[in-house]
């Protein structure tokens, strides 16, 4: 009666945690607890150590309104980006597996950890020393959403050697996404006057240029450093706390010859950048997009076009060297340079865009 | 604005004032300090009033807020805007168009949650580099619904930028010049929102008003090609000094601007209205705000409140045409504030708001940013020179109380200093020619507000008037500021 009871259980709640650790686990050397940094799409522990081969019980706490796991790897970021790319793969199983895929590289891994609530990992540490990556391997959160945890004899010394290696960003005034999107116009260096600035929650983050009508490029990681404008007399370049990735950018959508003129954006979301070409109105909303690119997880964005009163076909255009893209609608030309829409079809498309390298 | 200035006279500035704030400041007058919230950065570069008791404050910063003149909250309406330095309110509709380095905007409430969600580019005419003195000011609106805004030259001398990427169109070895289209011109922005390039010949014009017959003035910094902190009277087509931005004229296309002398420059130049002395009254002047309280701020309904950014001091203006152009007089009125005084508006109750920044250039208030309110009680009518105008035979100084008889009417109580500038490409300009001189003659008026002074005049001259201490009021009373200004560029015929 009582296992019965427990197998409906499962059944309907998959995640469930049952309190304790595993049969003949017995009681836990190490407790950690590991918790998330609302909106911020991290750990709020990104280095962790503990002895070789002692019992640790992990509690993932989750304080964001995300869906969130954690997964212990062996081996180096290679394998860290594989795993997470394979869980990516995983379709309609992805909820049943706690997007944790079969791979021979996982150490540990924990459940899904629903917003607001925790789940407890229990595991035996490798015998052998080094450092192990950790990830949430939830679509796009193992660009962020990282950790690396070391196993050794004298986990001190190791956390320091961790902490030591770590990038320090040294930002005078940075502006922190959480749970909304920042915007932010600002001089950017090695960017157009006219910059607008966006951060998405998810640690991806773009550069609109008001001038162009187009995105110039991304970056993942943390959004802005203002100090530069803000401090003292300030007019010097702002700079972007992550790592610059292209988006193939080639300038607005074309209509025949029609110079794009910016319109502005609405804040009502997900930012929407707006622009006119000729009589016609074109919005632009960019979402984070996560996939595989020759196999290897890249962080990319996704265009939602609008495109409302052409009169004649739409074009987009792009660096196809810099990226794999993908579109809901028109006709790619032989080498993926362009894309050709009808003004039926321009109505409402998307493009994915992923980096190349 | 300044930052120049600071590298060539390094005096007097951050000069922390210690003493009891404000130290010169007419009875009557009284100024309170709003405390911003930890947490806001308040660089102030636009203010105005949205309704009775909702004012708006865009910022350095990007963000604008509404400060509830009555029970002191303050919410963000808008944010992530590119140095945002002056605002305007639409009444009809509530939407705000504020200035940013990049365009106009207007920001609209779509959802009507008290916050714009809505960015709306209006115009976007003007170039622009990350030259960092590349400030775009304004906007002002007129009757007829057209914007007016200015934009600041860029700094293009490789040895101040910096880089030799900005060093585009110095004239005769200036340090400020042309890196992008229409710097140094003020602009219209019509209502169906066409850029038109308005007129040239500007610096650092950091101030923009307008008065009720659409007249329009900026303050320009004194610098290169500036010989001191000026207001001007802007005039579609008019070059107010600056040659730099003769590059984007239609007329002066592919010329070469250095092959044109600096007598000649002088000849194209419309003079300013008011030349304000650098380093006595101001340094770096902001936005110029009219009186139209009628009375309710005082006794000065009429004229310009003119705050200093680096002096954080605020000043009273007074114009009248002479031969057909404005040209005035202008006095110290208030000083000095908690920090520089760069942007005001007077709110519905008669009070004059002061938007301050002390933005690294060093304020003699001290402050980094700040908010204070000026009142006047209206009980106390202080004792100060209301203005001075010019006549056929010298000025007649108009005071806001009847004189002491005997006092107001000795010649040796009133010293004159006649002097001008030198305009010139270099930064700044000293006072030559100067000439001390005493009135010929003194006679009061009935009422004895006025004291006729006989004095021998010229033209394109600047006269300083100080007045001793023992000028009084017929009550006694002492004069608030006894150093006044007046620019003679016309005489009366």
């Amino acid at each position: 009666m009582r296992l019965k009871l427990n197998y409906f259980l499962i059944l309907l709640t998959p995640w469930v945690v049952f309190g304790g650790p595993p049969a003949g686990f017995g009681a836990p050397d190490v407790e950690i607890i590991l918790g998330t940094k609302h909106g911020q799409m991290r750990f709020d522990k990104e280095v962790l150590a503990v002895k070789p081969g002692v019992k640790v019980k992990l509690t993932l706490k989750n304080t964001c309104e995300m869906l969130h796991n954690w997964v212990l790897v062996k081996g180096g970021i290679a394998d860290r980006d594989r795993v997470s790319g394979k869980a990516l793969q995983l379709g309609a199983q992805s909820m049943n597996k706690h997007f944790v895929p079969e791979d021979a590289a996982v150490v540990a891994s924990s459940e899904i950890a629903m917003p607001g609530k925790s789940v407890e990992v229990y595991f035996t540490a490798p015998s052998t020393e080094g450092d192990y990556p950790y990830v949430c391997t939830l679509p796009g959160h193992a660009f962020t959403m990282v950790g690396t945890l070391a196993v050794a004899k004298n986990t001190q010394a190791a956390l320091n050697k961790l902490n030591k290696s770590k990038p320090t960003v040294r930002a005078q005034w940075p502006l922190l996404v959480t749970d909304k999107p920042l915007l932010q116009r600002a001089f950017v260096q090695d960017s157009p006057a006219r910059s607008i600035c966006v951060g998405l929650p998810g640690g991806v983050n773009y550069l609109f240029d008001a001038e162009a009508c187009s995105v110039a490029y991304g970056w993942a990681g943390e959004f802005l450093d203002v100090g530069p404008d803000r401090k003292g007399r300030g007019g010097r370049n702002c700079k972007i706390l992550g790592e610059r990735f292209e988006v193939g950018s080639k300038g607005a959508l074309k209509i025949g010859k029609a110079k794009p003129i910016f319109e502005g954006y609405s804040r009502l979301g997900t930012p929407e950048m707006r622009y006119r070409l000729g009589s016609a109105k074109v919005s632009q909303g960019v979402s984070l997009y996560t996939g595989l690119a020759n196999g290897v997880l890249k962080r990319g964005l996704q265009y939602s076009f609008k495109v409302s009163d052409a009169n004649e076909r739409v074009i987009f255009v792009l660096k196809p060297e810099q990226v794999l893209a993908e579109s809901s609608a028109g006709n790619w030309n032989h080498d993926k340079s362009s894309l050709t829409l009808s003004p039926q079809e321009a109505k409402q498309f998307i493009i994915t865009l992923l980096p190349k390298n | 604005m300044k930052l120049i200035q600071i590298f060539i006279f390094t005096i007097c500035c951050a000069l922390t004032v210690s003493a009891a704030r404000p130290m010169v400041k007419p009875m009557g007058y009284e100024v309170e300090t709003i405390e911003i919230p930890k947490g806001i950065t308040l660089g102030v570069g636009g203010m105005a009033f949205m309704d009775r008791t909702t004012m708006l404050i865009c910022t350095r910063e990007g963000e604008v807020w509404k400060y509830n003149t009555k029970n002191g909250q303050w919410q963000l309406y808008a944010d992530g805007l590119h140095e945002s330095l002056g605002l305007w309110i639409d009444h009809k509709t509530s939407d705000v168009y504020v200035m940013q380095r990049p365009e106009l905007t207007r920001l609209v409430d779509t959802n009507k949650d008290g916050k714009a969600d809505l960015y709306q580019s209006i115009n976007a005419g003007w170039g622009l580099t990350d030259n960092y003195h590349e400030y775009t000011f304004g906007p002002v609106r007129d009757s007829k619904g057209n914007f007016y805004g200015t934009l600041n030259t860029s700094l293009s001398w490789p040895g101040w930028a910096g880089s030799d990427k900005w060093d585009k169109a110095r004239v005769h070895d200036s340090k400020m010049g042309r890196a992008a289209k229409y710097r140094g011109w003020s602009f219209q922005i019509t209502p169906k929102g066409e850029f038109v390039p308005y007129s040239l010949g500007m610096r650092s014009p950091a101030g923009i008003g307008i008065n009720k017959a659409d007249e329009i003035f900026y303050t320009d910094n004194q610098g290169d090609w500036n010989e001191t902190s000026t207001l001007h009277h802007v005039i579609k087509g008019r070059f107010h000094g600056h040659p730099s931005s003769y590059f984007d004229h239609p007329n002066f296309v592919g010329k070469d601007l250095n092959k044109i002398s600096i007598d000649d420059y002088r000849k194209l130049r419309a003079r300013p209205a008011v030349f304000i002395p650098h380093g006595e009254l101001a340094n770096s002047p902001g936005e110029p705000v009219f009186d139209t309280t009628k009375g309710k701020f005082g006794p000065f309904a009429g004229q310009i409140i003119l705050g200093d950014q680096t002096r954080s001091n605020l000043m009273r203006i007074h114009l009248e045409k002479v031969g057909g152009e404005y040209q005035g007089m202008v006095v110290n009125f208030i000083s000095p504030m908690q920090t520089g005084c760069i942007r005001g508006v007077f709110g519905p109750d008669g009070s004059f708001w002061v938007g301050q920044t002390g933005r690294g250039w060093g304020s003699v208030g001290g402050k980094q940013f700040g908010l204070e309110r000026v009142r006047w009680n209206s009980t106390h009518m202080p004792m100060a020179i209301h203005h001075i105008s010019l006549t056929k035979t010298g000025f007649d100084v108009h005071y806001t109380l009847p004189l002491d008889p005997e006092e107001g009417a000795k010649i040796d109580n009133y010293s004159i200093l006649e002097y001008e500038y030198q305009y010139r490409p270099q930064y700044g300009s000293p006072k030559s020619k100067r000439k001390k001189m005493k009135p010929e003659a003194i006679k009061l008026s009935k009422d004895r507000k006025v004291a006729h002074l006989t004095v021998p005049l010229a033209a394109e001259k600047i006269y300083q008037f100080n007045l001793n201490g023992s000028i009084r009021s017929y009550a006694g009373a002492e004069i608030a500021n006894k150093v006044a200004w007046y620019t003679a560029n016309r005489l009366l015929k």
